[in-house]
């Protein structure tokens, strides 16, 4: 490359702050430690909670244990395997050979998490009706709990906030993996033309432009909220 | 020699040596090009935080990247690469880049002349926003260029032609040239 005084200049000031701070190199340090024991999350959650079921089964004689512990086996089985043929779609690597790869390889990764997600709440609420039935059944059977007995009561109450608490935060997180995916797509039409879009790039956005982008988008979510509300309304009267 | 080293452990040692020399290419990693991924985080981010948080996810990514190591590359280009992906990824779960921390454009090194160091702080202040401003196309190139990177290197690290890449960073020079007029 040929080194002319200006772009010389730019270099020096450029690499004048050449120092890295001692605690943002042990922070990095430290995150791959965590890392590395969060990897090893998955296959604990399997041996306890797949572990448990097993052991609660085999000590118990009634046969509603058992199959508790047969369903609870193939739901996580089920996670594992659609995590596995979903992961083939994925070759996600930081260190992808050119620009272009790593759009294709974001564009990926960015449908492979919608897929776990909507797979993840799916599962979650097929979870959620088993379990609740399960638990309705024995205190039912058990302890003779009515049906609105069974629906005030404050553990399972509980319970279900937890759990639509963890819904919602899902339908963030695969809201935020969509806009993600949006700008990945944009980003690399930028990338191979070689020219900034001027619509799109948040540096080049213009007040007016983003607040009109704001308010399509805006427009856009609450048009569909009313169609799923419009949906609901017919699917009662059905 | 660090590409000579990865591939002797990711072929023939144990695991267990694979993994100690793992840890000690992404400490190396970071002591001899830490301070070059930070300058070039602060151009993907506009507080000191959010660069900090990049640059945690850029180590995160080299660490594990670096498995995958063969050496087709030099380690640095390698690194750089890593680096940039992560950028381009940071900056789609951010806001844009309209603020500028005043404290992340600081320079840590201490100056035997208190007044050069003011002048060259605020002339590194200057750069850097005019950076912070370019359309992401542009400050690929540009803040590979201010690493001293040549254009074959940067051709390689963002898997352009050379000819593009002299294209690409003329076109950024010269809004760069425009913006610090």
């Amino acid at each position: 490359m040929k080194t002319d005084p200006e772009l010389k200049t730019w270099q020096s000031l450029w690499q004048a702050d050449a120092q890295l701070p001692r605690d943002l190199r042990e922070r990095a340090m430290r995150q791959v430690r965590r890392m590395r024991i969060m990897l090893a999350g998955d296959i604990a959650v399997t041996v306890i909670v797949g572990g448990g079921a097993t052991v609660w089964a085999l000590t118990s004689s009634q046969l509603a244990v058992r199959l508790l512990a047969v369903w609870i086996w193939t739901t996580i089985l089920a996670a594992w395997i659609f995590r596995y043929w979903n992961s083939q779609f994925n070759n996600w690597t930081g260190a992808a050979p050119s620009t272009d790869t790593f759009f294709e390889t974001w564009v990926k990764r960015c449908r492979e998490i919608r897929r776990n997600v909507q797979f993840g709440f799916g599962l979650g609420i097929v979870q959620l009706i088993v379990s609740s039935a399960w638990v309705f059944r024995e205190l039912h059977h058990g302890h003779g709990i009515s049906f609105r007995a069974f629906v005030t009561m404050a553990p399972l109450d509980f319970a279900w906030l937890c759990a639509g608490l963890l819904f919602a935060w899902a339908f963030r997180f695969y809201r935020k993996v969509t806009l993600d995916l949006i700008y990945a797509q944009r980003l690399k039409d930028e990338w191979v033309t070689g020219e900034p879009i001027p619509v799109f790039s948040p540096e080049v956005l213009s007040p007016v432009r983003k607040k009109r982008l704001l308010e399509s988008i805006t427009l856009f979510s609450e048009r569909l909220e009313w169609q799923l509300r419009r949906k609901k309304k017919r699917a009662w009267k059905l | 020699m660090a590409d000579s080293i990865l591939m002797q452990g990711s072929d023939t040692v144990s695991a267990d040596a694979a993994r100690t020399l793992r840890d000690t290419l992404f400490d190396r990693a970071l002591q001899e090009n830490g301070p070059a991924l930070l300058r070039l985080a602060s151009a993907y981010t506009n507080t000191q935080g959010d660069r900090d948080d990049l640059f945690q996810e850029i180590a995160f990514a080299i660490w594990q990247a670096l498995p995958a190591f063969r050496g087709d590359s030099s380690f640095r280009t390698y690194l750089f690469r890593i680096a940039h992906n992560r950028g381009l990824a940071h900056l789609a779960s951010r806001k844009p880049l309209q603020t500028v921390d005043e404290e992340d454009l600081r320079l840590h090194d201490p100056m035997p002349n208190p007044e050069r160091r003011l002048e060259i702080e605020e002339q590194r202040r200057n750069l850097l926003a005019a950076v912070r401003r370019l359309p992401i196309v542009y400050r690929h190139v540009i803040t590979l260029a201010l690493e001293g990177l040549s254009y074959p290197e940067i051709a390689e690290i963002l898997g352009l032609t050379e000819a593009n890449v002299g294209i690409r960073l003329n076109r950024a020079r010269k809004a760069l040239r425009k913006m610090l007029d």
